[in-house]
């Protein structure tokens, strides 16, 4: 395996929110990674969640 | 120098998906069956019966079924590199689905109606594994 089309989709369900504790540690992953893909787009009233999360996630790499 | 290929069951035992097997890739297709949830797990473990628990299923095909969950039985697979389980009706991923050793590079839940993802649901090198 080559990391080339590593793919976690969960487009176009029902989440309303993040779970920190799911979804970190599958970005930290992911941020090593290239070509990695996590697609979460498609849900129900989690825009804002989802901006909130992406927030704290990058933050927290930073660090 | 010996080749070790894989191999399928007879048709008989998992039908009506279909297993194909080329190479060191087994893929057990049973797309658009309208499967319920006790119809596929009855077809994995006829699956795992005939193959034994240590089986090389690499791909597993789910989509456009029935389903409400992701089958346990998915866990009897440590081989698993893919799982595609778009277009169902499952509601939530619960711990303990996959084996600790199951290192998917594609998992795809596309089109169900996921509500909830609980820690420790997906596995835990789901994309890890892709940098070996």
């Amino acid at each position: 395996m080559n990391g080339n089309g590593s793919i976690f989709n969960l487009a176009n369900n029902q989440l309303t929110d993040f779970d920190y504790d799911v979804f970190y540690p599958l970005l930290t992953q992911m941020n090593s990674l290239t070509n990695a893909r996590l697609d979460v787009s498609g849900q129900q009233r989690m825009f804002h969640q989802f901006q909130k999360f992406i927030y704290v996630v990058f933050v927290r790499i930073l660090m | 120098m010996t080749i070790q290929t894989a191999t399928c069951p007879a048709p008989s035992v998992v039908k009506p998906c279909n297993c194909s097997a080329i190479g060191n890739i087994i893929a057990l297709n049973c797309d658009n069956k309208d499967l319920t949830d006790s119809a596929i797990s009855a077809i994995l473990r006829n699956y795992t019966t005939a193959m034994g628990f240590s089986s090389n299923l690499t791909e597993l095909n789910l989509n456009n079924n029935q389903l409400t969950k992701l089958p346990s039985e998915v866990g009897f697979f440590s081989r698993l590199s893919g799982l595609f389980a778009n277009y169902n009706q499952i509601t939530q991923l619960t711990s303990g689905t996959f084996d600790p050793a199951t290192k998917l590079n594609y998992l795809t839940l596309m089109g169900n109606k996921i509500k909830t993802i609980a820690p420790g649901a997906l596995p835990s090198e789901l994309l890890l594994s892709s940098i070996h």
